[in-house]
């Protein structure tokens, strides 16, 4: 029993510490109370723009790129042919196409059009400041972030940037409902994840982990310290004045319970365990959060793209028995929650359409609101016994909206994801994939897309050198087995030191060695420009050339996957956000 | 008569400053009334009573008077009663005016600063906070994020005596904005000798706010620009700090999302009403301007783009040269206005120089000055505050709109031009001699004069 009120001390503690001051508190009830204010801005967002379009109907902007090699990707090859842009959409792509009149032309005559590649790995870059907590990505955008005009120099013209979500201190319990998709919960404050914290202590294997209550409880000095004040001790002790140090609470004692640690004889300071021992497990760690942007240069209205484009879970959040079973808890509720959904969305007969779990993938405008279960399937239902944060986030898994993106280097590790996700039936992609050359048919076979960089090595294991470590060839296999592959750079950010060549400015580069591994130069194109649009769900809009796609092209000056190739012009939703011989970002000189 | 030494005659208002240091040169008048006047001078100082309305013509002046008679060689500004009665090149100079030549002295308007910070708060993203337990001390770490601060009501919390106004005055800035670096309602303070809280002018104040591209910080603005549904009952005035909330009311049942005081979790007619509400009101409809500090490009964009919903409102953009200039194509034609530093800025990431000033000019985008922002450059150029400005005018930016930045267009910017920014008849005689042509370097700041009176001299 005593154990078990020394594990509750950090947190009880914590959340007397909420309880010190009005303004802390309140903070949380503003984190509690926050779902509603999201949604009608929204509303209010999506409406603005149409009535403003209605009444005035601006000129239309047009833009045609004529005489260019035009590799589509989806389709063939275009030789001397035209792309018609207006207002940021592709209009038409051919050979024989009428210019209209007003319209911008580019002359691409002798030059390559691609569509914009896409980095499925990108940090640092378009935005400012750490969009965790009550931040929203869209907020958190910086269009004149200088790093984009080298991202837009090597043709990046949007990608998916993984998001910090905020992390507690080390060996601090989470909770596992804390929600930072919503982020109504993790309020950028370490505030509320402490609050929440109050439930995860108790978080056993029990089914019940999932009723979070963020009650905030009262807890006295007696049970803090585990016993009764003794009579005539001091209440009010000072740090290092007092001999009695054995009644302190230190913080690492607050995380780890008092009998896990010990102070040493010496100074004083906390010993630390090496491993907590306590009777409840860790609580799951929280998904990585990836949102896609585009990198329109000084054009804030075009640069978000979508939110939560994963669903991530941590590094080995789905490694260990433990981990399994409650991913497959986790799994399992949700797809009860959605099917009760689907079931009361049907009786009225309101939206049917809405409501089957397979649906196809998300909202054509890309926003947001595809990935929120709550607003599309049934009201009714979704009033009446509100999903945990765990649910939601799984949701648009379940429907398959968003893929789970896994890091899975081993074969076992590969396996072991694949397995999952035939049982469970969500889409996957597997991240790294160093050795998923070995299981390129269990792959195959199971629909699932590897991120991959083909520049990645790693040594084979002792006994298993026919089956294991990194092979140049995996591309080759890939596309042999018929497994979609993305190309990541060797680095997701722009660095301005080191060595050349490993960072994310190599990406074509590192598509030019997915050639080298055996693919086709088609397949390898692919693997920056649509193969990621379609892994985040946005292959409505980026990824290749066709008409209704968003206008990302590029203006190349060769071939798109050979080194000596210079961008040079990036258009971003039909407007030039990157021109070399301007921006001077690369060398000038011409190609011999 | 002799135009060696200085030659001013300037009355004192009663306070500590002692007289001493002012040669007096008396012309036109004859000895006994001199002498009459001067007793009285002395009289009144020790009397520590109000000067008596009094004319002073000042003349032989080039006068940059920033108004619609531009720049007047060799005249005159009579003065009676702090304001300015009279000025030009032929003026008549009345009977009983004591006469000060200010031959070979370029006159200008007192500055108007825009943007004084007048109250600094501050830092609070700590990365601990220290929290007390059972007579304890516990560090918890905190996420540095940011913090709205509470709302400044400058002119309620208005000390005069705790700022060091003299640094402002011997720069020429006659005439302040006082905005606090959070969040707030700022006052219009006249500069004095020895400050006093009669300092404030009438019941000026303007809305102000600080600005991140964080979803905390731009919420503050987007729920005040968002009319609130329906008009809320006029409750009683809250705290101050929840009463600065600047959602204009509650528009959207979470006002807790722009102050930590503001009781959120109630429903929103519960709320205490804003007694701004009226001015963000006006704020909406852009009868009256909001003050926003950008602090960086990316903030500067967001702004943009929330304003192009609200074409109404009217914004004084307070940010610096490369934090605007890549928007400056996107502010032309808007309702936004800047305040800038006086600086030849550097554009990020590059070495190139740039006249953000100039190339705001070039697309009519109204600019002001605010000599203040940087304490730093307030110390170094005491004597000759403008010298950044003349930097800016000699790689092209116009010289009549460098001046009027510093005076007319502010004054014009927070709408009080009727009473300050240029020297024309019934304006506030508030301006700045220099000993030449205040953007010739060289030439140095000679004496502040505010209602008619020096109140600093070099």
């Amino acid at each position: 029993m005593a154990t078990r009120i020394f594990s509750h001390i950090g947190l009880a503690f914590l959340v007397l510490a909420l309880n010190a001051t009005a303004a802390m508190a309140q903070e949380r009830e503003r984190g509690r109370g926050r779902p509603q204010p999201p949604a009608s801005e929204e509303k209010a967002e999506a409406q603005t723009p149409e009535a403003k379009a209605a009444p005035e109907t601006p000129p239309k902007k047009l833009l045609a790129i004529t005489g260019g090699e035009i590799h589509t990707v989806t389709g063939e090859v275009i030789r001397r042919g035209t792309v018609l842009v207006e207002d940021g959409k592709i209009k038409a792509v051919g050979r024989d196409i009428s210019i209209p009149e007003g319209a911008e032309v580019i002359d691409a005559s002798g030059k390559v059009i691609t569509p914009g590649f896409v980095a499925i790995n990108m940090s640092n870059l378009g935005l400012r400041g750490s969009p965790f907590g009550n931040n929203k990505i869209e907020d958190a955008l910086d269009p004149f972030d200088r790093n984009m005009k080298f991202a837009l120099g090597v043709g990046i013209t949007s990608g998916c940037v993984e998001i910090q979500t905020q992390q507690g201190g080390r060996g601090r319990r989470r909770d596992s409902d804390s929600d930072p998709i919503n982020g109504n919960l993790l309020a950028s404050n370490s505030q509320n994840t402490t609050t929440s914290n109050s439930t995860s202590t108790d978080a056993t294997i029990d089914e019940d982990a999932d009723s979070a209550n963020d009650e905030v409880r009262e807890v006295t000095i007696t049970e803090l310290l585990g016993y009764d004040r003794r009579e005539g001790e001091p209440e009010h002790r000072f740090l290092g004045i007092d001999p009695e140090f054995g009644d302190y609470v230190t913080e690492s004692q607050l995380d780890y319970g008092i009998e896990n640690t010990q102070l040493c004889p010496c100074c004083g300071l906390p010993i630390l365990p090496t491993e907590p021992i306590t009777e409840t497990p860790p609580s799951q760690e929280q998904p990585r959060r990836h949102a896609a942007i585009k990198l329109a240069y000084g054009n804030l209205d075009d640069m978000f793209l979508k939110d939560n484009v994963f669903y991530s879970p941590a590094p080995g959040g789905l490694s260990g028995a433990l981990n399994r079973h409650n991913w497959r808890r986790d799994i399992r509720k949700a797809r009860e929650e959605l099917e009760k959904a689907a079931s009361a969305a049907n009786r009225p007969a309101e939206a049917p359409s809405a409501t089957p779990p397979s649906g196809a993938t998300g909202d054509p405008r890309g926003g947001t609101r595809g990935t929120r279960p709550t607003a599309g399937a049934g009201g009714a239902a979704a009033a009446s016994a509100r999903p945990s944060a765990t649910t939601t986030q799984l949701m648009p898994l379940l429907k398959k909206e968003v893929s789970l993106r896994v890091t899975a280097n081993t074969v076992t590790e590969i396996r072991d994801m694949v397995t999952l996700a035939e049982e469970l039936d969500y889409d996957l992609v597997v991240e790294g994939g160093i050795e998923a050359w070995v299981a390129a048919q269990e792959l195959s076979r199971s629909g699932a897309t590897v991120i991959f960089t083909p520049r990645q090595k790693r040594d084979p294991r002792l006994g298993e050198e026919d089956t294991s470590g990194s092979s140049i060839e995996s591309t080759g296999m890939f596309e042999a087995q018929g497994v979609p592959f993305a190309t990541a750079a060797l680095s997701n950010s722009v660095s301005m030191g080191g060595i050349a060549g490993r960072d994310l400015t190599s990406l074509p580069l590192e598509a030019a060695m997915a050639v080298r591994g055996g693919a086709s130069n088609r397949k390898a194109l692919e693997s920056i420009t649509i193969i990621p649009a379609r892994m985040m769900g946005l292959d409505d809009r980026i990824g290749s050339i066709e008409v209704g796609k968003d206008a990302d092209l590029l203006i190349l000056n060769g071939d798109p996957l050979d080194y000596r190739t210079y961008v040079e012009q990036a258009i971003v939703a039909g407007k030039i956000c990157y021109d070399r011989a301007a921006d001077q970002v690369y060398p000038l000189y011409d190609r011999k | 008569m002799s135009q060696t030494a200085l030659n001013f005659v300037f009355d004192k208002q009663p306070g500590p400053s002692d007289p001493a240091d002012q040669k007096l040169v008396l012309k036109r008048m004859n000895v006994r009334r001199a002498l009459y006047r001067l007793s009285v001078g002395i009289l009144l100082i020790g009397l520590v009573t109000p000067l008596p309305a009094q004319t002073i013509a000042y003349t032989n002046a080039t006068i940059e008077t920033l108004g619609e008679a531009g720049r007047i060689e060799n005249g005159t500004i009579i003065v009676r009663a702090g304001k300015i009665v009279a000025v030009g090149a032929n003026v008549e100079i009345p009977g009983e005016a004591r006469v000060v030549s200010l031959q070979g002295k370029t006159v200008v308007p007192g500055f108007v600063d825009p943007y004084l910070i007048y109250k600094r708060t501050p830092q609070t993203s700590e990365e601990s906070e220290t929290v007390s337990f059972g007579g304890r001390t516990f560090q918890i770490p905190r996420a540095a994020s940011f913090n709205p601060g509470s709302f400044d009501n400058i002119r309620q919390s208005f000390y005069p005596q705790s700022f060091d106004f003299s640094r402002h005055i011997r720069v020429g800035v006659t005439t302040a904005n006082l905005v606090s670096d959070s969040r707030g309602l700022s006052a219009l303070a006249g500069m004095q000798t020895d400050p006093q809280p009669n300092m404030l002018i009438d019941d000026h104040g303007w809305l102000f706010l600080r600005l991140t591209n964080e979803t905390t910080a731009l919420d503050q603005l987007r729920n005040a620009l968002t009319p609130p549904r329906a008009p809320g009952p006029p409750a009683s005035a809250g705290t101050t700090a929840s009463a600065g909330t600047p959602t204009g009311g509650p528009p959207r049942g979470a006002p807790g999302q722009t102050t930590g005081q503001a009781a959120a979790g109630t429903p929103p007619q519960a709320a205490p009403a804003d007694p701004n509400a009226a001015r963000w009101a006006d704020v909406r409809e852009g009868k009256q301007p909001i003050i926003v500090n950008a602090n960086n490009a990316a903030t500067v964009a967001h702004l943009l783009r929330l304003l192009a919903k609200h074409s109404k409102v009217r914004v004084l953009l307070v940010s610096t040269g490369p934090n605007v200039y890549e928007s400056l194509d996107q502010i032309k034609g808007t309702n936004v206005s800047l305040i800038l530093k006086p600086e030849i800025a550097t554009q990020p990431y590059s070495e190139r120089r740039i006249n953000v000033p100039q190339m705001a000019a070039e697309r009519k985008i109204p600019f002001a000055f605010s000599l203040t922002v940087g304490s730093s450059q307030l110390d170094a150029t005491q004597d000759d505050p403008l010298f950044p400005l003349a930097a800016l005018v000699k790689t092209g930016l116009d010289r009549q709109q460098a001046l009027a930045a510093l005076a007319a267009t502010p004054a014009k910017m927070l709408g009080i031009e009727e009473k300050f920014g240029t020297i024309e008849a019934g304006k506030a005689a508030n301006f700045v001699v220099f000993s030449g042509d205040p953007l010739a370097s060289g030439n140095r700041l000679e004496h502040v004069i505010v209602k008619g009176v020096s109140i600093h001299g070099n």
